[in-house]
């Protein structure tokens, strides 16, 4: 005797659990994709420490950093510069069109750096009347 | 003849379908923020503003007589000795000294204006910790000493 059996449900279900699976990697692949094309822009260097840091985010949106390394050197935007370049660069550099907004000038300068190579840096955004210049530190140095 | 249920194995077999994805993502999850935290350097700003323009040309005015004009002169020690630090001709030993009288210059007045001059060999560490501590003991007017453009531009 065959026994009657259950007809089996081939409903073809939506499967949402592999795509929540696969939009995650994603998610994580460009997060983690982005963190390092982030860092690979920010040279290391040495920072100063400072107690009065403040929140770099807090302040305009708009904003150049120049890494100066301890030899002297200038970095924008991943590019080694002569200071001729980035001279040329502050003084021509395009102001943001919004109305009240500002480009700020962030100096990543190594801890080590003399002060000859950020004194033109600060002439030039004078001159250029980039008056928004800010150092980049670590918070600390309380004490 | 009784036949065996299979529903309940089914329901077994579904359990362990969505447990797995679940574990998986989380596992995900943990390892990517793990690698996010590790290696995170928090790079914060100290912010100046500069005066426009043509600075070398804006000289210092004569101020009020109870307004005293704060110099601060960093350069190099003979040797090793680091950077020293001369506040209007009396030299401070060392950073503490140049936080604590600053702050003690500031009770009295804020509005003093503190003028940074410092030499091209002094480090940025140096300068940054010094111009923190005027920051610091809240003075209203902080600036950077500037050479003229005659001396730099050949005006």
């Amino acid at each position: 005797m065959k026994p009657a059996t259950a007809p089996r449900s081939r409903s073809l279900r939506f499967a949402i659990t592999p795509m929540i699976d696969i939009v995650f990697l994603l998610i994580i692949f460009f997060l983690v994709a982005t963190h390092f094309v982030k860092s690979e822009t920010l040279e290391p260097v040495e920072l100063p420490e400072a107690s009065q840091a403040e929140d770099p985010e807090a302040s305009t949106p708009h904003r150049m950093t120049i890494t100066i390394r301890e030899d002297g050197s200038y970095i924008l935007n991943g590019r080694t510069l002569e200071w001729l370049e980035l001279e040329s660069i502050l003084l021509q550099v395009e102001k943001p069109r919004e109305k009240d907004a500002q480009l700020e000038v962030r100096l990543r300068g190594d801890a080590r750096t003399e002060y000859r190579f950020i004194k033109p840096i600060l002439e030039a955004c004078a001159k250029a009347n980039l008056t928004k210049v800010g150092f980049t530190v670590l918070p600390g140095g309380g004490e | 003849m009784r036949i065996r249920s299979v529903i309940g194995v089914d329901r077994d077999l579904n359990d362990s379908q969505t447990m797995t994805p679940m574990i998986d993502i989380v596992f995900l999850l943990l390892v990517f923020f793990v690698c996010v935290a590790t290696d995170q350097v928090v790079e914060m700003s100290l912010p100046t503003e500069l005066a426009s323009g043509n600075v070398s040309a804006q000289e210092t005015k004569p101020q009020d007589s109870w307004v005293t004009e704060i110099r601060l002169h960093l350069y190099r020690g003979p040797g090793d000795s680091g950077t020293v630090v001369e506040m209007n001709s009396r030299i401070l030993t060392s950073f503490p000294e140049v936080k604590s009288t600053l702050k003690a210059l500031a009770d009295v007045s804020r509005e003093s204006p503190v003028l940074l001059n410092v030499e091209d060999d002094v480090p940025l560490g140096d300068v940054v910790q010094v111009y923190d501590s005027c920051r610091s003991a809240e003075f209203e007017l902080i600036n950077f000493v500037m050479d003229r453009p005659a001396a730099k531009y050949g005006l």
